[in-house]
């Protein structure tokens, strides 16, 4: 299980773990297969048996790929016969059951009028799927792995599952986040290899974490924002150079040189106000530079610009939103008081979480402070 | 990076902020998404024109939003309205308006944000220009909150406050028709709007009073759509000083007028009548005749409030008489609903329709759906009162619908209370206890305690009818209070009225006589009739069930003549029934049947099941009586499928019991002891202690004629004990001596 904040780096990070395994640079080396769910799955409405589905088919897909045909053969066939059974049936006259995998998976997503119909036939037939799948096609598959000297093992990593949105689906408030990852847990963890899912923070984040590693059998690892300040408020230097050699990586690719572009010590400012989330600092970066007649950026620039961005942040601040994040900021830990408005803070960036040897703390994100009027 | 110049005509701070946006207009390459806020419409136009002509040579595309309907229908989300807007052509930008009005910010979901936000890389890989969406703040704070990764991905925000000029143009835009008739999600988009203003007002050097107080009253007005607690009283009373700070007087009376509806509505009536009338002679003065008329009709309201009705109609005939002479149709009709209301509350019903109906005609020509939604629920009341429930259910659903539509929280929560009141009436428990559930956390919500109370009570009802009466007597204790706080006496009266009929249902036959008193003087106050009826009733049921037939006959032919006068057809049905039973017990057979026999027809007439049930049941037992088994056990067949259709618990198990009598009598003995078996659980079940006697003593008489003595007297021990549990000594009397009579 993996979490981390909406553009903080998951997908470029395990994008180089999946290199990684695959070149066998940290342990045995591993055949990944990649799902990305944004692109097959209607994450608006999605379900733990849809999820299966598509990773099963990438799964399929990429071993055919890779010259290990026997799975996708099998799937097909499987698929065949499941669907011949289902067009004979007088109910499901409206929907026509698509021809392949794929175009059945397209449908899953596109044709919302069909998804409760074809859902049903895949709910319908998970133990086989399971079967197929667990029994015959990884076995057969880790052999082919190993004969060929490609790989030890397989990992599926289902990335972006993390931005379903969280949404109440019954009277009694279980959202639809927990009903996929914990009601729905046994479905999750019903495929015979290792698999790693991107978790939504705000679920990561509930009280529902304990539950998640009683479910999953492990922590869900997080990718920390890079810290710019330490738990005693004083600058993380090593956090913020980190995020200065970004940005001035960046320069040397236009030609230019950091002093061309930043008046003074303008850089380290802005770094320290992103708190270490490098899309604010981008948005940071180009709105100052938008507000220059000519470069460099100066500090009255990078402090209108500062200002502007607080207030914007601001606008969703409620009163008790302020109570809490002052709350946050002085005790550096989560706000247990109401886990709804805990979550929507740490979804909205109002709330960062950061992690050192002790392990994770959590801070408002810089700008708060920064807002006009204070908080 | 050259310099670039910004109109002068703009504020400083907005010249800083045009160069940003102008320059990121300049600089940008590929898709970049930018956020302008700006809440005056006045404001954007000038900023787009600008823009425009200085990027003439650009090809920007204006793409102006089109909201969904208020129906609900699905349109086009967004993206999908870009991309027509865009059809094959290559824009150098776009600029998007209309984004806040894709969604009401006052409701939980919002599906045309949840898709922008999943659709954001889409947009990003779709357009290659930048794509401005120019938004007012209260939308923008909504789309932080609920699209975070679309607005994650923004390149930059650009923001422009409005000057007075600006404040007052859009002013009079959110002004314009900013009645109860918009939807509902435009009525929340205009108050954001105004919301925003104020603080750029309140927050600008030197604010404008005048603008300042347009926009209290405006706001003012906005609460009064949420049916706020206050009802605007503080931004009305802040906007009432600046107006006669500064001499407005017209603006001095509209605060005044406003602030007593407020009054009103909080059921302050003296001081709703003193504003009204401090109001009155500064339209008088100022020659405003509309505010003049509405100050009358207002008065009106209070006196009929008061249910001072004479004064009322005079009130609204005044009224009326101005607005026909400014030709003011809005008035009109709201003045023929009110003299309607009077007749209403006078029982004239018939009158009272035609006058409603006029109303509802006027309101419906202007396209007044406040108007027409409250003249269907009267003519609802009016049909339910006169026991048309079809047509009352109706009529409550179609206001029902015009309320949700404009958002009218407590009309809604009327309207479902109302339905619940129909349903009620037509034995339909299930769908009751729905409305009134719905409707009663509405009334929380709006701190309505009355509606709040009646909806508790009428839960209670259900709980009663469904004969949980445990539960019903906790509901009607919770809605008890609530009336006393608000001194509603009429309320109090049916509380305790029909605690009074829990107590009896629970055989708690002392303190149910002392709660039929304590209502029936409450009634006789208030002058209420129906309530004086009811108690009337509920005393004759109690003299009954103590076998004192003669009082209980007396109670019941008060009981009957109060309810012929005031046309309440379901109550007469009862008492008749009741009478009849009265006299079957009196062995008067021919008597009670023909009381049954006007009953019967009532009941069917006005669709009442439980009553024609009831009838059924109380004529198979006078079949039995008269040893005509055969039309008995018609009878009780009849009635037994009337209870179960409609979930009578305890009137199934009567009727079994009865079918079980009627075996016994024909010597069917097996059939009758399982038919008794049958209905003891269900006695049980339902916790009806008298019914639960009387089965064992049938099962005491059937074991006797079967010579199981020992059966016999251990049924007829029971039956004895729980009759004198119940304080029906008499009855407990009765059992023993004829099983000692029969004792060997």
């Amino acid at each position: 299980m993996f979490t981390g904040h909406r553009g903080v780096g998951k997908t470029t990070e395990l994008k180089r773990v999946k290199r990684m395994l695959e070149k066998g640079e940290v342990g045995r080396p591993m055949f990944v297969s990649f799902l990305e769910a944004e692109q097959w799955l209607d994450l608006q409405d999605v379900q733990a048996p849809d999820i299966i589905f598509h990773m099963v088919r990438q799964l399929v897909d990429d071993l055919s790929e890779a010259g290990f045909g026997l799975g996708r053969a099998k799937f097909e066939q499987f698929f065949g016969e499941i669907k011949g059974l289902l067009n004979s049936e007088v109910e499901f006259q409206s929907i026509k059951v698509p021809a392949g995998i794929v175009e059945f998976g397209l449908a899953l997503k596109d044709v919302p009028r069909a998804r409760p119909t074809l859902r049903k036939l895949i709910e319908g037939h998970l133990p086989t799927i399971y079967d197929l799948i667990n029994q015959v096609v990884l076995t057969k598959a880790r052999e082919w792995l190993k004969e060929n000297g490609l790989a030890e093992d397989i990992l599926v990593i289902v990335d972006e599952l993390d931005r379903i949105p969280q949404k109440v689906i019954d009277p009694k408030g279980l959202t639809n986040q927990r009903n996929i990852y914990l009601d729905h847990a046994a479905i999750l963890r019903s495929l015979g290899c290792h698999v790693l899912y991107t978790v939504p923070i705000e679920l990561a984040f509930s009280d529902a974490h304990l539950l998640l590693k009683a479910a999953y059998g492990c922590e869900t690892l997080l990718l920390p924002l890079i810290p710019v300040s330490q738990r005693n408020n004083e600058d993380c230097l090593d956090g913020i150079h980190a995020l200065c050699r970004i940005v001035r990586e960046r320069i040397a690719k236009t030609g230019a040189t950091p002093q061309q572009v930043f008046e003074d010590d303008v850089l380290e400012q802005l770094c320290r106000v992103s708190g270490g989330y490098i899309r604010s600092l981008f948005i940071l970066l180009r709105s100052a530079i938008e507000r220059c007649d000519s470069l460099p950026i100066t500090k009255d620039v990078a402090e209108r610009t500062v200002r502007r961005q607080a207030i914007d942040l601001s606008l969703a601040l409620r009163p008790r939103h302020r109570e809490a994040l002052r709350a946050v900021h002085k005790s550096k830990a989560a706000f247990s008081e109401d886990s709804e408005l805990w979550n929507l803070l740490l979804g909205n960036l109002m709330a960062l979480p950061y992690e050192d040897e002790s392990g994770v703390w959590y801070d408002w994100n810089p700008l708060i402070a920064a807002v006009p009027g204070g908080v | 990076m050259a310099a670039i110049s910004a109109p002068v005509t703009l504020s400083p701070e907005n010249q800083v902020e045009f160069a940003t946006l102008s320059r990121m207009l300049e600089l940008a390459s590929g898709f970049t998404l930018a956020f302008v806020r700006v809440n005056h419409a006045s404001l954007r136009d000038r900023l787009v024109g600008e823009l425009l002509a200085r990027f003439s040579r650009k090809n920007t595309l204006c793409v102006a939003l089109r909201p969904p309907p208020e129906d609900g229908t699905v349109v086009h989300g967004v993206v999908t309205q870009l991309l027509d807007a865009v059809g094959s052509g290559h824009p150098d930008a776009i600029f998007v308006f209309g984004l806040d009005a894709m969604f009401d910010p006052a409701a939980r979901d919002s599906p045309a944000l949840d898709i922008l936000n999943l659709n954001r890389s889409y947009l990003a890989k779709r357009f290659s220009c930048p794509v401005v969406f120019w938004i007012a703040e209260f939308g923008m704070r909504e789309l932080i909150s609920r699209a975070p990764d679309f607005w994650a991905i923004r390149s930059g925000t650009y923001h422009f406050v409005g000057e007075s000029e600006d404040a007052r143009s859009t002013l009079a835009q959110v002004g314009d028709g900013f009645d109860w008739n918009l939807g509902l999600r435009e009525k929340h988009e205009r108050t954001g709007i105004l919301q925003h203003v104020l603080k750029e007002i309140e927050s600008a050097a030197r604010p404008d009073p005048a603008v300042l107080a347009a926009v209290l009253y405006q706001l003012g007005r906005a609460s009064e759509f949420e049916w706020s607690a206050d009802g605007g009283s503080g931004y009305f009373q802040r906007a009432l000083a600046l107006c006669q700070r500064i001499g407005d007087r017209r603006g001095e009376a509209d605060c005044l007028l406003r602030l007593g509806n407020a009054a009103l509505r909080q059921v302050r009536y003296s001081k709703a009548r003193h504003l009204y009338e401090q109001a009155l002679p500064i339209y008088r003065e100022i020659g405003a005749r509309v505010g003049e008329a509405n100050c009358v009709r207002s008065l009106g309201d209070v006196a009929r409030m008061l249910a001072d009705h004479s004064a009322a109609e005079g009130l609204y005939r005044q009224a009326l008489s101005l607005y026909l002479k400014i030709g003011d149709r809005l008035g009109e009709a709201n003045c023929l609903w009110g003299v309607g209301d009077v007749a209403r509350l006078q029982a004239h019903y018939a009158e009272a329709e035609q006058w409603c109906q006029r109303a509802l005609a006027i309101h419906r020509q202007l396209g007044n759906r406040l108007g027409e939604a409250s003249c269907l629920l009267s003519l609802g009341d009016l049909a339910r009162l006169q026991t048309h429930y079809a047509e009352a259910e109706q009529l409550y659903l179609q206001a029902l619908r015009l309320n949700r539509r404009i958002g009218n929280r407590l009309g809604e929560a009327n309207c479902l209370r109302s339905a619940g009141d129909v349903a009620i009436e037509e034995a339909r428990y299930q769908e009751t206890g729905d409305f009134y559930r719905e409707a009663l956390p509405l009334y929380r919500q709006l701190g309505d305690r009355l509606g709040e109370a009646n909806c508790l009570r009428g839960l209670g009802d259900v709980a009663a009818h469904q004969a949980r009466y445990v539960e019903a007597e906790e509901l009607y204790r919770q809605a008890l209070p609530l009336y006393r706080q608000i001194g509603d006496r009429l309320g109090e009266a049916n509380c305790r009225l029909t605690l009074g009929d829990t107590a009896r249902m629970c055989a708690r036959y002392i303190e149910a006589v002392d709660l039929y008193r304590q209502a029936q003087s409450l009634y006789r106050q208030a002058g209420d009739d129906l309530g004086e009826a009811n108690c009337a009733r509920g005393m004759g049921d109690l003299a009954r069930l103590q076998l004192h037939y003669t009082d209980a006959g007396e109670l019941y032919q008060r009981a009957i003549s109060l309810y012929r006068r005031i046309g309440d057809r379901l109550g007469e049905a009862n008492a008749l029934c009741r009478l009849g039973d009265v006299e079957r017990m009196e062995t008067r057979l021919a008597q009670a049947e023909v009381l049954y026999h006007q009953a019967l027809p009532i009941y069917r007439s006005i669709g009442s099941r439980l009553g024609e049930a009831n009838c059924l049941q109380s004529l198979g037992e006078l079949a039995r009586k008269q040893s005509r088994y055969e039309a008995a056990d018609e009878s009780y067949h009849q009635a037994l499928s009337l209870s179960r259709q409609i979930g009578d618990r305890a009137g199934e198990a009567n009727s079994v019991r009865g079918l079980g009598d009627v075996a016994r009598m024909q010597e069917r003995y097996a059939e009758a002891e399982d038919l008794y078996r049958r209905a003891l659980p269900l006695y049980r079940e339902v916790g009806l202690r008298l019914g639960e006697a009387g089965c064992l003593w049938s099962i005491a008489r059937l074991a006797a004629v079967q010579h199981n003595l020992g059966t016999a007297r251990e049924a007829a021990d029971l039956a004895a004990a729980i009759y004198s549990d119940i304080g029906l000594t008499a009855q407990a009397q009765q059992v023993c001596d004829e099983f000692t009579q029969s004792q060997p």
